[in-house]
């Protein structure tokens, strides 16, 4: 065509314009139907509670390998004065002397109770310890998880469309380099010439010490509303607290991303590429639609099936392991707690970090597979 | 050969690049598709009909280049070669002029939308304005209906009212002459302008205004509404200005100019509502630089234009729906493609290509993959179609037996060459290329020995030269080696591409 | 059948597949992009062979390579511990401890490709077994397989792989005696259900010795190995542990699509045995996937392997590999000056790091488009 055509708006109003894409789907989800997708969630609730379970027997196995002793002292805070004592006291409360199964029921028991022992590694409550260090993750996630997922999808499409063309070849280079960076290599050499050489970012750390004070301080009357420092700054009437709490998200967030958005934008790609194959397109083009239509409402829809797995199992991944990133970036967040527990045998927390690792992935996997079965009509009975 | 044609095929050549090499799909066919008729296209497997059929609405997918001939598409007098039309034009076409039908139903089906939506965007790209002239109509009609409805209602109240005084009486027959002076207004009510003008607005939702139009129009507006305002304003003060008789008529005499400047103002007004950009008009996928876009009004809930639009379009698909004699249309149409069985799939794509009476439709062997039965009752369904719509049918097809019972005319291709074309008896009694003569003969036919055409049949990557049937030919001659013959006339309205008939 | 006939017959089979391989070499040597993946490839396995010419091993080290020569002119507290940039001495300078980068690096190419093979090849066999054999059978094997690497895929990896690395004892001792059993017993089962053929016969009544054998043993003699596992190997058998589920997951879905070709069911009804029906048939068709993860995956597991050792779980502190330098080099990320002042202590070992997993993952990445219109003519 001679003159460039944004049709991009106009054909996605087009599109929803013809007001059929979503609305049917809402309003004639018969009675049939909508019991078939309930059932179907359940099955896969109990599923989900299955694989949970022989989770946690896997991880509770491990902790029977040690002495009844050394399973005691998990229980036991670490400022009690006799330690003997304490640890008698934790051998009867938690049944450590009884039968497997008493002990595994009892330590399930507690498990959905919030207790789950004394986290050495960092000298509290195991939930307390994770409660308090997953905003950071969470900060990261939330910046990061959005803009790999749209940013892969858009790349990937265009990549697709205009294949070895220039943004197809850009794209695929970044993406191989990308994913090929370590992520500590990313971490550090952003930091080497953003934050050492030019100065615009902050160095390490998820605040800086001025607001930290801040915070800890009591006639400030700092209220953890929600936990996240991001939400809290601005809960409190200090938004250059947000502010900073941004200014330090920055780095991290631009390593995470450069890292995933390479599988995306390829399996995006690659995704479409065959989705741009299939008959259906054919029959699209026969039908006189336009190229943009043909793109966006048939052939994107149908490619990104296996690309909404993919971002499920990403943003469960982010959320329970940015472990290098957090270590260089000194953020303090799950992971990093999660090494540390490891390298210190903390076994409450890792178990605790493993079960909710556990927790997420199933209900990642779980909550994809339902977007599956809304998104592709096929997939409802299985 | 041009009597009466809607398409034409000449001497198209068509490529495909492939990393086995050139394969030279198409070497120069010749194919012309007549008003109202069925055109069988047969051929064995790898003779490029699918391709032919492709190339005639531009869909030959990467990497095939089209890389000769005319494909003319006649039109009530006009023709375009559609090989070199801009790629809106062919769009045009695509879904309203020709549209195709596939081999494997449920395959050519999108699998996440349903059969309604996908009927309903062939329409909406097409045949838009009429469904929304159509939908307005209906409201019109709807909302009519209902006020008549009220106004009968009250009527019958009135009648059945019987007063006692006087002055009861001729209130009574006042109120009773109100209502049927309303009753008869209604019967030739008109939309409002205003009416018009958002309905033209939702139907133009996505046509462009320059900036210089929307700001002259919203300065039209605006001056005239402050004038209307500033009218209204003096007409309220003279109305509550009362004075002596001298001043009463200045007065009636301001009041009267004033009445005629807002009886004016309101004209302009609804004149500019109705507006159209009448310099712009931009066709699908066109953008207007530094363009503005007018959103369409805002309406009341009941009659919510959009819905009922959607309403319009669904009646449409249902209907479309039936007319492919299938059961249950409107439960259908709710249903995905992979609910359907085979039959009932290749009629929902039956019906995509009807939804805006094309004048032809191409039809890739439809049947092929479908029970006996059920390919009866497909044919008799596009026999019945052709008898109602009136529209030229390009069957493709390798199965002889459906040629003979179905089609008008016949057109055979082998190795990427139409090699024979005639009327339908004449063909299967008189045969004239070798090819034609050996694939009636090798019919299988009880009592009688089986015979086939000797040789396999070609690769086109490296194609004979010559006359591409030569090495199967039992009439081969010489020239045959080496000149590829000429599609002629050689009876009436019977054509052939082969040395035995002069085509050299 | 004579022999000639036989190997005349097998070239006629693998006829086709030869022109399919010439096909793919020849699309690959059309892309840039894969020719530059081959060279980087190649270049890495040259600085592999050459090693001991480029970074002779100094005599301290008695001939062995395995240890990193630090550098013992600077002395004193305050200089030992300061990383020193690239002179001509050391070419890429020296980085905490004076460990000598350029050493370093090139003996760290052996140990690259030592670990990324080992852990790729062993993980791929296992998860392929386990695959094809769950898809192949179905049923409850498929289920429980299945159940079993979907419990180990639900863990992060990284986590269990330093859990596993850390709860593994220095020295295990192996109860081999047990291992046989386990495995014997797990295949005794499989095979039972094996058709009633001779292959099948074979394979269940070799299995079946083997029971019994490590039976015996068990009770009576158990025979235990002592393995010495370097820091570096718990690594890797972490890593493999946590590596095989993808690939069964992987060919389990390869095998389950193949499975219900028609070829599968003309070779069985042709009378093939199972094994012969998953060797000829369907390994061949579902097996190129494979091939491009295992070569994507080697990259990664370098790349996990660099992780874990700048968390601190790796090789030991002298010993030549790239992910061990650069954990070395986690001491500048203390200080804001000194990640520019010690750039090189990082950057160079990741550099390394970076090239070899781009070289990798530009050879799968060409080997995916090679293989996908193959893929897709099929």
């Amino acid at each position: 065509m001679r003159h460039k055509t944004r049709e991009t708006e106009g054909t996605r109003n087009r599109a929803s314009a013809t007001g059929l894409n979503i609305d049917f789907r809402l309003i004639y989800v018969g009675v049939s139907e909508m019991a078939n997708l309930a059932a179907y969630i359940v099955r896969r609730l109990i599923l989900l509670v299955f694989v949970l379970l022989g989770v946690t027997i896997l991880v509770f196995i491990v902790t029977m390998l040690l002495p009844v002793d050394m399973r005691a002292l998990l229980y036991v805070h670490g400022s009690v004065k006799y330690l003997t004592e304490a640890i008698a006291n934790a051998i009867q409360q938690y049944h450590l002397n009884a039968p497997f199964y008493v002990q595994y029921w009892t330590w399930l028991i507690n498990l959905l109770h919030g207790n789950l022992g004394w986290s050495v590694s960092s000298n509290q409550d195991v939930v307390v310890s994770i409660a308090t260090k997953w905003p950071y993750t969470f900060e990261i996630v939330v910046f990061a998880a959005p803009l790999i997922i749209f940013l892969g999808i858009y790349l990937g499409v265009q990549s697709a469309i205009h294949r070895n063309g220039p943004i197809d070849q850009a794209s695929r280079l970044l993406s191989i380099i990308g994913w090929s960076l370590p992520s500590f290599f990313v971490g550090m050499l952003l930091l080497a010439v953003f934050a050492g050489i030019l100065g615009w970012f902050p160095y390490a750390g998820s605040m800086t010490n001025t607001w930290l004070v801040y915070m800890l301080t009591p006639k400030n009357h700092f209220m953890h509303y929600t936990g996240i420092d991001l939400f809290d700054g601005l809960l409190n009437g200090q938004p250059y607290l947000s502010l900073d709490v941004l200014w330090h998200c920055v780095l991290p967030v631009i390593t995470v991303v450069t890292i995933d958005v390479a599988l995306l934008i390829r399996v995006m790609r690659s995704s479409m590429l065959e989705t741009l194959s299939k008959p259906y397109i054919t029959t699209a083009r026969s039908k006189g639609l336009s190229n943009k239509v043909v793109i966006y409402k048939h052939a994107r829809r149908n490619a990104l099936i296996p690309v909404a797995t993919l971002s499920g199992m990403l943003v469960a991944g982010l959320l329970t392991g940015l472990i290098i990133t957090e270590t260089v970036f000194g953020f303090g967040g799950l992971g990093s707690a999660a090494v540390k527990a490891i390298t210190n045998l903390d076994i409450p927390f890792i178990m605790g970090y493993t079960v909710l690792t556990a927790l997420l992935f199933v209900s990642a996997n779980l909550i994809v597979d339902i977007m599956y079965a809304y998104i592709d009509p096929r997939i409802r009975l299985d | 050969m041009s009597k009466g044609s809607i398409v034409e095929v000449q001497d198209l050549e068509v490529k495909f690049y492939t990393y086995a090499g050139v394969v030279e799909a198409l070497d120069g066919v010749n194919l012309f598709v007549r008003e109202g008729e069925i055109l069988g296209l047969v051929g064995e497997t790898g003779s490029g009909k699918s391709v032919t059929s492709l190339s005639i609405m531009r869909l030959v997918p990467p990497p095939g280049v089209i890389e000769g001939g005319r494909i003319i598409l006649r039109d009530s007098g006009k023709q375009q070669n559609t090989l070199t039309m801009k790629e809106d034009t062919i769009r045009k076409v695509r879904g309203k002029d020709i549209s195709m039908i596939f081999q494997e139903p449920r395959a050519y089906l999108n699998p996440v939308y349903s059969v309604e939506n996908q009927i309903a965007e062939v329409m909406l790209v097409h045949r838009r304005e009429e469904l929304l002239e159509n939908s307005i109509a209906s409201v019109q009609k709807r909302l009519i209906d209902g006020r008549k409805a009220v106004l009968e209602k009250e009527k019958a109240r009135l009648d059945k009212e019987n007063p006692q005084g006087e002055k009861e009486k001729v209130e009574l027959a006042k109120r009773r002459q109100t209502i049927e002076k309303r009753l008869a207004a209604l019967t030739a009510k008109q939309p409002s302008n205003n009416e018009i003008a958002s309905y033209r607005r939702l139907l133009k939702a996505e046509r462009y205004w320059s900036t210089e139009n929307a700001r002259q129009f919203q300065k039209k507006k605006a001056k005239l509404e402050r004038l209307r305002a500033t009218l209204e304003k003096q007409k309220t003060e003279l109305e509550g200005k009362k004075g002596t008789e001298k001043q009463m008529v200045s007065i009636n005499k301001q009041k009267q100019s004033v009445m005629a400047w807002l009886g004016q103002c309101n004209r302009q007004y609804a004149e500019l509502m109705q507006v159209e950009p009448t310099e712009y008009k931009p066709g699908l996928g066109t953008r207007i630089p530094g363009a503005v876009r007018v959103r369409a009004m805002r309406f009341p809930a009941r009659f919510n234009r959009k819905r009922q639009f959607q309403n319009e379009v669904r009646k449409e698909v249902v209907k479309v729906l039936k007319s492919v004699e299938i059961p249950d249309p409107e439960r259908v149409a709710r249903m995905y493609p992979h609910e359907l069985s085979g039959g009932m799939a290749q009629r929902v794509v039956i019906a995509m290509a009807l939804a805006c009476n094309p004048r032809m439709l191409i039809a890739d062997e439809p049947t092929t993959n479908l029970d006996v039965t059920v390919q009866a009752q497909i044919l008799n369904l596009v026999k019945t179609l052709k008898k109602n719509l009136g529209s030229a049918i390009l069957y493709i097809t390798h199965d002889l037996g459906v040629v003979a019972q179905s089609c008008d005319r016949v057109a055979v291709m082998y190795a990427g060459n139409v090699v024979e074309t005639a009327d339908v008896f004449e063909t299967f009694s008189n045969p004239l290329h070798p090819y034609t003569r050996a694939l009636l003969d090798s019919i299988p036919r009880p009592g009688e020995p089986f015979k086939s055409i000797p040789g396999i049949v070609p690769s086109l990557v490296n194609p004979l030269k010559g006359c591409r049937f030569h090495d199967r030919c039992s009439y081969a001659t010489e020239q045959c080696l080496s000149v590829k013959p000429k599609f002629i006339e050689v009876k009436p309205d019977h054509y052939v591409s082969c040395h035995l008939y002069g085509g050299s | 059948m004579s022999l000639t006939s036989r190997w005349e017959e097998f070239k006629t089979g693998m006829r086709p597949r030869i022109s399919e391989w010439r096909f793919m070499l020849k699309r690959m040597r059309q892309s840039n992009l894969a020719m530059a993946g081959l060279i980087i490839i190649l270049g890495f396995v040259v600085i592999a062979c050459l090693a001991p010419v480029l970074a002779p091993i100094p005599s301290v080290n008695r001939g062995n390579p395995w240890a990193i020569p630090q550098d013992q002119t600077i002395t004193g507290l305050v200089g030992y511990n300061v990383p020193t940039p690239p002179t001509t001495e050391h070419i890429f300078g020296t980085t905490y401890y004076q460990y000598d980068i350029y050493y370093g690096c090139i003996w760290g190419t052996i140990t690259a490709f030592r670990v990324g093979l080992t852990v790729v090849v062993i993980s791929l066999i296992v998860g392929l077994l386990i695959g094809t054999l769950a898809a192949f059978y179905g049923g409850v094997i498929d289920e429980a397989l299945m159940r079993f690497t979907d419990i180990i895929i639900a863990f992060p990896g990284l986590i269990l792989a330093i859990a596993i690395v850390l709860a593994f004892p220095v020295a295990i001792p192996l109860n081999l005696s047990m291992l046989f059993l386990g495995i014997s017993a797990f295949f005794v089962v499989i095979f039972l259900g094996l058709r009633r053929d001779r292959t099948g016969a074979i394979f269940t009544s070799v299995f079946l010795v083997i029971l019994a054998f490590s039976l015996i043993t068990y009770l009576y003699f158990p025979l235990i190995l002592n393995l010495n596992l370097g820091k570096l190997d718990k690594v890797l058998v972490a890593l493999t542990l946590v590596g095989w589920p993808g690939y069964a997951r992987l060919i389990r879905g390869e095998v389950l699509r193949v499975k219900n070709e028609d070829f599968v069911e003309a070779s069985r009804a042709s009378g093939s045995s199972d094994f012969r029906t998953i060797t000829r048939h369907i390994l061949p068709n579902s097996i190129y996937p494979v091939f491009i993860v295992a070569t994507l995956d080697i990259g990664s597991v370098i790349l996990t392997a660099a992780a874990l050792a700048f968390i601190g779980i790796g090789a030991p502190p002298n010993y030549p590999d790239w992910g061990q330098l650069v954990s070395a080099s986690q001491s500048v990320i203390t200080n804001a000056s000194n990640i520019v002042l010690y750039f090189h202590t990082f950057f160079i070992p990741g550099f390394f790091i970076a090239m070899f997993v781009v070289g990798w993952n530009l050879l799968g990445d060409a080997l995916r488009d090679v293989l996908d219109p193959m893929l897709r003519r099929r």
